[in-house]
């Protein structure tokens, strides 16, 4: 299939008008002459940075409830009755390995393959998981609603930005994209839209980004190099006499052009299997975004069974996990472990793995003792979430822990975590309050950001050194 | 002498065409906007006073849709009081009837339908979002109905609005006090059955129908019944409905296969639901006396009886009017929804379950479903965000009168003891949910718990402390709550500016004050918000020197509107889920145009107001599509009433620049722009393989892209 904008490129840098261009847009005619350039200009060195696919969901999840990390209590305390998990077989402990230490978790955690066969072979999920870590966090909110809130780590981050955009802004100069706002292809509401700058962003879901960007050639893409010359010229036209906000957005209209022209052509046909907007066409949405350097950062939504106050038997919860919805069928209704899987099988088979990130942060997870978690229905957590990570700058394991939580009677809370080892304890130097700034901030630190940016944009917290590989 | 810079750049461009080429008479580009002068009162015009070619065209496409002409924006470049004048402009524009409506309806009630729907959030839903109040079953599964229910259900309201409010006389409090409500004979079905389809707190379910008639046999075949007798207790035929599609041959026949479940007639045994099914041409699963189970059929267009022309429902998705909703009086019987012929005459619906307002609507509730641990907490909240503009989030200071046991009347200790992190926001929610929660179950049907239909609850909530008995008693305390006007006015200046007024600019005191006088007034409202410097930026504001100004995308609702209203499409970018798309590409990429948005919890409406990379090629995208579908266009493959001919390339070609790009030909803008726009066609004509066509159709997709088409404010 021929795509629209191959038709532009075999026209557009030969096409004239440079000077003209250059005078309406403010950009030097050089790099008019190039615009790969433009976005390309030398990124200051940074090995760690990586493409980041950023798992978010407003529902809040049960990952808590099922990781590694959560299988240890043993019977509970004088104050708890226990971590509940869901009856079915796939929720009992199976063991798995870590970088090499073994930790119980759900089966589906330990092989993915068993609901969704292939999701994943066996020796890449073990390379998958010794890059993996699960991190114990509090984030202080039981509130479905303060999902954004989360993402700006508790309102810790000094520009209130969220961390996937602080991510973008600073990774997007390293990795050379073509826009630093992160896309939210997997947004299921509003409430999960990303911001950028204090701009809310567009939710673009996968079957809008291939209409978009993968529209077969029509007989007018011969004639767009010559329209783009016409556009700017009316860009100038506009932009003559126009107040100061008039001419801000023309210039974003201008650099929005200057965008959707430097969009790597031969990449676009990744697009073409997809036909919904469930979580597989959000990983190869996110995937060809990424190879295309569009953006630093994509966020997906992968359900882990949500916030479902009437799964008392957690049968959905265990659904979920394992992968499979209702239908049981690998596609739209990929779920839980096995996307995740998916995704990871995806990066790998296109050597990724060193390219890519994987983090996952929702709005808080589930109610943990028996008396809470299971029987009546979940509850939502504040004390208690478990944010996932895939990649080489973590060290693979657990980082932070769960115990009885003092200040929610019967229940359970992340513990103190100890920064220079990443060890839950109850003495540790980062209390749970400050346990979501602190992986913020790891996070940026993972990604190569320099310490004084990271104390610079998050307020509070800790980078938790003793999680970071190397 | 600025636009001359810009007349050099279109020569240029043009390959040293001049700058008058094709241009009707305009005035010189030197001629800079030259304020009105201000009178001896007026405060000086601030430094970046926004032009009236802009602002007038800004208030014209947000309100209308419509480009203004060239005598209305002189009528305000030229008006000792440019004030005053665009409030005359406004008020004219309100009655611009649209030709293309087939309800005949003004654009301005088009455009506030959509607004409504979103500020009333009766939106963002689909069938799914209904299975709580349907629980177990779904609402239709009949594709051929379902996507006219769910609109029905979504515009309902926003149509009540607008009828009463927007073309009516209306307060705007009506938007909770409204006990009738604009529907079609689908939506009173739908609603009949929801009251005698009763799911309790526990989920358990007590079926009105099959208490009422335990012994009825349900069948669908291909025999004519009337449907008089169908529906008449007394008669042999009661419950026996015509269904074409079950007959020998027929899909339900063909989707089965040789079957003992594919008999004609069909029976199943009678429950409301299965009835609600059949309604709309489904049989339901059901299993046969030898066990076997027969599959769900999900029904066609031929064999509803909702919305099947032949049996007399060629309207039943769209005989719009007021309908009253009451409670029935003693011994009164509540409305059949099955008798679809007496519904399809009625103005009155006696249902047991009261509905009032905004809140309380199906579709608002499909919105916002609860569960016995949120217990109508979200429902609440959306109430007070939708009504009054402002959520519970801990920081209101109004407190609960002190109740039984020491708490607040209606608290959950169990779920917010004092003392905790929670309480500081449930001592205020969960009193206030009460009145709710007391009358609906979390299903929202009628709540039969006695203990929690006799805990009314106390409305405290922003210095207002209230005692509401019932649902109407709150809907009384919503419309009467300080926070009413302003809540409203800020909603429509996000609607029109893309972002929020500063609360404490006094221009927006002023507009929230005259709105209260006015007896809540929308129209007054609109007149006074979309002529003010709030919206035109003509003269300083404290919003603008706080918040600057925003000069935002034409996000999708204007977009399409736009283009729809302009062109003379009918619903091009199929956003509603009724339209055939007569451009899937459209379809598909104006599904991931920045959208107006509500989220839980929101008070503000997500607005994604920057251009982006896929702004940029979507827009490009869809105005390629339209070309092709506005110029050349053989006659009898016309889908829009405004065509053009590459025939005559400089009449489409200035209609271009004042239809599409919504420049007036005494903007200092237009002679360049069409100079332009002029000088792409005969460029693109030039280019190898060009055709005439499809150079005129790359310069409509320029004037389409053009900043004054795709940002508002330009």
């Amino acid at each position: 299939m021929i795509h629209r904008r191959q038709a532009l490129l075999t026209t557009l840098f030969g096409a004239g008008y440079m000077g003209l261009r250059a005078i309406a847009t403010g950009v030097p005619a050089s790099l008019l002459l190039d615009p790969r350039r433009l976005l390309a200009a030398p990124p200051p060195p940074n090995p760690s940075a990586r493409f980041i696919v950023f798992q978010t969901s407003g529902d809040g999840d049960p990952i808590n409830a099922n990781c590694p990390g959560t299988y240890d209590d043993a019977g509970g305390s004088a104050m708890t009755s226990g971590i509940a998990h869901g009856a079915d077989p796939s929720m009992a402990r199976t063991p798995l390995s870590l970088g090499g230490a073994t930790w119980g978790a759900a089966l589906p955690w330990a092989q993915p393959w068993l609901a969704v066969p292939n999701v994943i072979t066996p020796g890449v999920w073990q390379a998958v998981l010794d890059r993996t870590t699960f991190w114990h966090l509090a984030t202080a909110t039981p509130i479905h609603p303060k999902e954004p809130s989360v993402l700006k780590l508790m309102d810790q981050t000094q520009s209130d930005d969220m961390l996937p955009s602080i991510l973008a802004r600073y990774l997007a100069p390293a990795l050379g994209t073509i826009q630093a706002q992160p896309i939210a292809i997997g947004a299921r509401s509003p409430s999960e839209a990303l911001t950028y700058g204090g701009q809310t962003q567009p939710l673009i879901p996968p079957t809008a980004i291939k209409a978009t960007l993968a529209s077969p050639a029509g007989p007018l893409s011969s004639l767009q190099a010559l329209r783009d010359q016409t556009m700017n010229a009316l860009y100038a036209v506009y932009k003559t006499g126009a107040t100061a906000a008039q001419q801000a957005s023309i210039d974003a209209l201008v650099t929005s052009q200057q965008q959707a022209r430097a969009i790597g052509q031969s990449l676009l046909g990744m697009l073409d299997s997809i036909a919904d907007d469930g979580v597989a066409s959000q990983i190869t949405a996110a995937l060809a975004l990424i190879q295309m350097k569009v953006t630093p950062v994509v966020s997906i939504h992968v359900p882990f069974g949500g916030d479902n106050h009437v799964d008392p038997d957690l049968v959905i919860e265990a659904q979920q996990t394992a992968g499979v919805g209702p239908n049981g069928a690998l596609g739209a209704d990929l779920t839980g472990v096995p996307a995740i899987a998916a995704l990871m099988s995806a990066v790998y088979a296109a050597q990724l793995q060193d390219a890519v990130a994987f983090m996952s942060l929702n709005v808080f997870g589930r109610t943990l003792a028996a008396a809470t978690g299971a029987g009546t229905g979940r509850q939502h957590n504040p004390n208690h979430h478990v944010a996932i990570t895939i990649g080489g700058a973590f060290r693979p394991g657990v980082v932070g822990g769960v115990a009885p939580f003092a200040g929610a009677a019967g229940d359970y809370g992340a513990v103190a975590i100890d920064s220079t080892t990443g060890i839950g304890s109850p003495g540790g130097d980062i209390a749970p309050a400050a346990s979501l700034a602190s992986w913020g901030k790891t996070m940026m630190a993972g990604v190569g950001i320099d310490g004084a940016t990271i104390a610079r944009e998050v307020v509070a917290g800790t980078v938790i050194a003793g999680a970071l590989s190397g | 002498m600025p636009h001359r810079h810009a007349c050099i750049l279109a020569a240029s461009v043009a390959g040293g065409a001049g700058c008058t080429m094709g241009s009707p008479a305009s005035p010189p580009f030197d001629r800079p906007w030259e304020p009105a002068a201000p009178g001896p009162s007026a405060p000086p015009p601030p430094a970046e006073a926004t032009s009236p070619y802009s602002y007038v065209a800004k208030v014209k496409n947000v309100l209308t849709g419509m480009p203004p002409t060239d005598g209305e924006v002189l009528s305000v470049v030229g008006a000792a009081d440019p004030q005053a004048q665009l409030r005359t402009l406004v008020q004219g524009w309100m009655t611009l009837a649209d030709p293309n409506s087939a309800e005949g309806m003004t654009y301005y009630a088009e455009k506030m339908l959509v607004f409504f729907e979103r500020a009333t959030q009766q939106s963002q839903i689909g069938a799914s979002d209904f299975a709580d109040q349907v629980h177990p079953g779904k609402v239709d599964v009949n594709a051929a109905t379902v996507g006219w229910l769910v609109r029905n259900a979504t515009e309902s309201f926003a149509r009540t609005t607008v009828h009463e409010v927007v073309d009516g006389t209306q307060p705007l409090t009506l938007v909770v006090t409204a006990r009738s409500f604009m529907m079609t004979t689908a939506l009173m079905e739908l609603y009949a059955f929801l009251d005698g389809w009763q799911v309790g707190d526990d989920s358990s379910v007590v079926d009105a129908f099959l208490r009422a008639y335990p012994d009825a046999i349900l069948t669908a075949g291909s025999e004519a019944v009337p449907t008089s007798q169908s529906v008449d207790p007394s008669s042999p035929n009661f419950m026996r409905w015509t269904d074409s599609d079950v007959a020998p041959g027929g899909p339900y026949a063909s989707l089965l296969g040789p079957s003992e479940c594919s008999t004609d007639p069909v029976t199943e045994p009678t429950t409301g639901l299965r009835l609600q099914y059949l309604l709309y041409g489904a049989v339901a699963a059901h299993t046969l006396p030898d066990l076997s189970v027969c599959p769900e059929w999900d029904g066609t267009a031929l064999g509803t009886q909702v919305g099947n022309p032949s049996l007399g429902g060629a309207d039943d998705f769209q005989d719009w009017r007021m309908v009253t909703v009451r409670q029935p009086a003693p011994g009164e019987a509540t409305a059949r929804f099955y008798d679809l012929a007496s519904l399809r005459s009625a103005t009155t619906l006696v249902l047991d379950l009261p509905r009032v307002g905004f809140f309380t609507t199906p579709a608002f509730f499909a919105n916002w479903p609860t569960n016995p641990s949120n217990a109508m907490r979200v429902t609440t909240n959306q109430m007070l965000i939708g009504a009054l503009g402002a959520m519970v989030d801990g920081t209101d200071a109004t407190l609960s009168i002190v109740g039984d046991g020491g708490l607040p009347p209606g608290l959950d200790p169990e779920h917010a003891a004092p003392g905790t992190g929670c309480y500081a926001c449930h001592q205020q929610l969960d009193p206030t949910r009460s009145i709710l929660a007391s009358t609906y179950s979390w299903y929202y049907h009628r709540q039969d718990d006695a203990a929690v239909s006799a805990q009314k609850g106390e409305f405290a909530f922003q210095g207002v402390v209230a005692y509401p008995q019932s649902v109407y008693d709150l809907a009384g305390v919503l419309a009467s709550h300080p926070l009413f006007a302003g809540a409203w006015a800020q909603k429509l200046c996000m609607y029109a500016n893309s972002q929020a007024c500063d609360p404490s600019d006094p221009e927006f005191a002023r507009i929230v004050d005259d709105f209260a006088s006015s007896a809540f007034s929308w129209s007054e409202l609109v007149v006074d918000l979309f002529s003010s410097p709030l919206t035109t930026g003509a003269t300083a504001t404290q919003t603008a020197a706080h918040e600057g100004d925003v000069v935002a995308v034409s996000r999708r609702d204007h977009f399409c509107a736009a283009m729809d209203f302009r062109l003379g499409f009918d619903d091009v970018c199929a956003r509603l889920p009724t339209t055939t798309p007569v451009s899937p590409v459209i379809a598909r990429v104006a599904g991931g145009l920045p959208a107006d948005g509500y989220g839980r919890g929101a008070v503000a409406p997500v607005l994604p107001n920057a251009p982006t990379l896929f702004y940029r090629s979507g827009t490009e995208v869809i105005c390629e599509a339209i070309a092709a579908l506005v110029i050349d266009v053989p006659s009898d493959a016309r889908v829009s009433k405004r065509t053009w001919s590459s025939a005559d390339p400089a009449a489409a070609i200035a209609d271009f620049a004042q239809i599409v790009a919504g420049l007036v030909p005494s903007d200092p803008r237009y002679g360049p722009v069409l100079s332009i726009l002029t000088s792409h066609y005969a460029a693109s004509l030039a280019q190898p393989g060009a055709s005439a066509t499809s150079a005129l159709q790359s310069t409509f997709v320029a004037a389409c892209d053009a900043p004054s088409a795709v940002t508002i404010g330009q």
